[in-house]
């Protein structure tokens, strides 16, 4: 008897150890730091607009871009890096002034290639407009990247095509939007050489209406898509929104042409208009400040392992909120099947969508919520993991960016911020309130976590990524 | 109440109006206290490049064509006055370039004094032109002329607050543009009832730096005129 109890017991005791082990060793747990110090940070930037990449060669070598330092004739802009899974965090000032008296970053995207190789796609302005470039490394991995040609205009994304099934490998886009037309149009620039050379096509329709907010995502088959939105005017839209259709169109042919789905692509939430954010007083104007929300609506990622197309977009729907919906094509973008992933009961926009290696669906955005006395904005990062039908949610931060002296009312995160996937791991970053500052500020906050359960064996054998 | 002692109070309230009317006189109105930093900056030659002191001189060019205010950068001069449509700048740069051949104002004996070197140079006359200015995508008009200095290079922030004091006022200003690329977050620190604004730019190279000076145009003129 007394030798079954004690069996008994070392089971138990085993079972709490192996538990506590698991807890301990943090699997699935969802990793933040601020990866701003005083020491790399002393100017007390505000860091906006973040960019994220992961080196799939090296997948703890992690990249971010923010609104940080400017480049000048002397000195680089910075990129932030860590080499071991985002614990520590260096800055190097490698993105160099791209001609004389040209002033930037503006808007900025980064990116990796198959062979671990950093891109970053500039927006340049100075005296004559503005210009985009794409960077590459020409030296080792932190020496002065390289600017290729000038192409574009406003707000230049960026994603390179590094699948090993791809018949285009090594080919990137960089999407960006053309005022020069009469109408705004979605634009993608296209390279074979790694920006050396950039071809821009016209992607989006604006027949009838402007385009805005063009993001890419390239297939393993070497497809590339995007999802941009055409505004559609204001009629019957409470104040901030506009009517929109987000449409998804696709490159089958390296960027050549855009008519995969159609001359306009295919609507993700079929044919009946949204409304979605044009503004820049997202949040309560009356309650603190506020942020601008005009092409923080749309975001797009492809499932590396079938070639699922995912896109997240904003609605204000029978809630009376905005809501980030996701909608998911299994047919390269034909069709498309689409759900709400917010939970309807705040406003909610700058939705970021990544798929990681087993179809585990990562998604980021901000709400707000402003029944108190000042408005709180909270990041989340949601994971499904049964396609977009079920969300489990996390607030990686709530933030009050009143008393945050760099936080500027208009302009608080950027328009939209950083999520990625290398293999089973999301990596992200968000503009969020600093922690360890001797100055309390506006910071860029990393976050990662496995797309695994922590009670699934395979996430405690799986490396950190 | 004695007649003597009548005359005497009468003499000394006389004596006591001449005595405290030169006093009185040496206060400062309002006006003239507000207007003193104006004053000194615009003849400051730690702020302004030589070339600055020739368009000062003009000023009144920027009041006639209606521009309440001025933006001085190191290498041009912008009107405060935004366009929506390029034909509409090109026509403020047309009347202005008319203007331009004008002499320059009747300046009041100090500024007379402290511009003399500037305006016995011999240099091109300043170009106006219509511009579009990246900053909000307005049409605007510009002052230019190739290797002109109107605002210093390298001039700090900490350099003004150390020869003017603390602004009266400071205060951030997001500039959005049409599209989405990343606006403008600008610092304005200002003087003299702010009549005078140093801005700083965080898209500058340098955001310590000082960017430009929003100079108040009637009030300028009306300081550096002497028939005003």
């Amino acid at each position: 008897m007394n030798t079954i109890r004690s069996r008994s017991n070392g089971h138990l005791v085993a079972a709490v150890v192996l538990c506590s082990v698991s807890f301990g060793s943090g699997c699935g747990k969802l990793f933040v730091r601020d990866i701003a110090t005083d020491a790399l940070d002393p100017s007390n930037l505000a860091d906006t607009e973040p960019s994220i990449a992961v080196n799939p060669e090296h997948p703890r070598h992690i990249a971010i871009v923010t609104f940080s330092e400017n480049w000048s004739a002397a000195k680089g802009a910075p990129v932030w890096k860590s080499s071991d899974s985002g614990k520590t965090w260096t800055k190097v000032f490698q993105v160099v002034q791209p001609t004389p008296g040209e002033f930037g970053p503006g808007d900025q995207k980064l990116d990796f290639d198959a062979n671990g190789r950093i891109y970053v796609a500039e927006l340049a302005s100075g005296g004559g407009g503005i210009n985009d470039y794409v960077y590459r490394q020409t030296g080792g991995p932190d020496a002065p990247l390289t600017p290729g040609a000038s192409y574009g205009n406003d707000q230049p994304h960026l994603s390179v095509d590094r699948s090993s099934s791809s018949p285009l490998k090594g080919h990137l886009y960089s999407p960006w939007l053309d005022f020069s037309q009469p109408l705004e149009r979605s634009t993608v620039a296209a390279s074979s050489n790694e920006g050396i050379a950039m071809s821009s096509v016209g992607a989006g329709d604006n027949s009838s209406f402007p385009n805005r907010t063009t993001r890419s995502a390239a297939a393993p088959d070497g497809k590339i898509y995007i999802i941009y939105k055409t505004r559609e005017g204001t009629g019957g839209a409470p104040a901030g929104f506009e009517n929109a259709h987000f449409h998804v169109n696709r490159s089958d042919d390296g960027g050549l042409t855009w008519t995969g789905l159609g001359a306009s692509g295919i609507s993700v939430h079929g044919a009946t208009q949204v409304q979605t954010y044009f503004t820049t007083s997202f949040g309560n104007l009356a309650k603190g400040k506020v942020a601008r929300a005009r092409s923080s609506d749309a975001w797009i990622a492809v499932n590396q392992e079938n070639g699922d197309v995912h896109a997240a977009y904003v609605q204000r729907d029978a809630s009376g909120f905005a809501q980030i919906y996701v909608a998911r094509s299994t047919d390269q973008g034909a069709t498309w099947t689409s759900a709400r992933a917010s939970d309807g009961t705040h406003n909610s926009a700058y939705p970021e969508i990544a798929v990681t290696k087993r179809g585990v669906v990562g998604l980021l955005f901000v709400d707000y919520d402003d029944a108190g006395a000042v408005t709180l904005f909270r990041h989340h990062f949601a994971r499904s993991f049964d396609h977009g039908s079920s969300w489990d949610d996390d607030v990686l931060q709530t933030m009050n960016p009143g008393p945050l002296s760099n936080a500027s009312s208009g302009f608080l995160w950027g328009d939209y911020e950083g999520l990625t996937a290398a293999k089973n791991t999301f990596y992200g970053v968000f503009t969020g309130e600093s922690s360890g500052r001797t100055v309390l500020q506006l910071d860029p906050v990393f976050f990662r976590q496995k797309s695994c359960r922590w009670w699934w064996l395979g996430c405690w054998l799986e490396d950190d990524d | 109440m004695r007649k003597a002692t009548k005359v005497f109070c009468m003499l000394a309230g006389i004596a006591c109006l001449f005595y405290a009317e030169p006093r009185a006189s040496s206060m400062p109105s309002p006006q003239a206290a507000d207007s003193s930093p104006f004053d000194k900056m615009l003849t400051d030659r730690n702020i302004w490049g030589e070339d600055a002191f020739q368009a000062f001189a003009s000023l009144d060019r920027w009041k006639d064509a209606g521009e309440s205010s001025i933006l001085v950068f190191t290498d041009k001069i912008v009107g405060g006055s935004k366009f929506e449509k390029p034909e509409q700048g090109r026509e403020r740069a047309a009347a202005m370039a008319r203007t331009m051949n004008r002499p320059h104002l009747r300046l009041s004996p100090e500024f007379a004094t402290s511009y003399k070197a500037a305006l016995s140079r011999k240099t091109p006359a300043l170009q106006a032109e219509s511009i579009r200015f990246m900053e909000d995508d307005s049409y605007r008009v510009q002052w230019k002329r190739e290797g002109a200095e109107f605002l210093k290079k390298q001039l700090t922030m900490r350099a003004v607050v150390a020869a003017y004091g603390a602004p009266e006022k400071t205060t951030t200003e997001v500039v959005q543009a049409l599209g989405d690329r990343r606006p403008a977050v600008l610092t304005i620190s200002a003087y003299a009832g702010g009549m005078v604004k140093f801005v700083q730019s965080d898209l500058s190279p340098d955001p310590n730096m000082v960017d430009r000076v929003v100079l108040d145009v009637p009030a300028a003129v009306a300081l550096i005129q002497a028939s005003h």
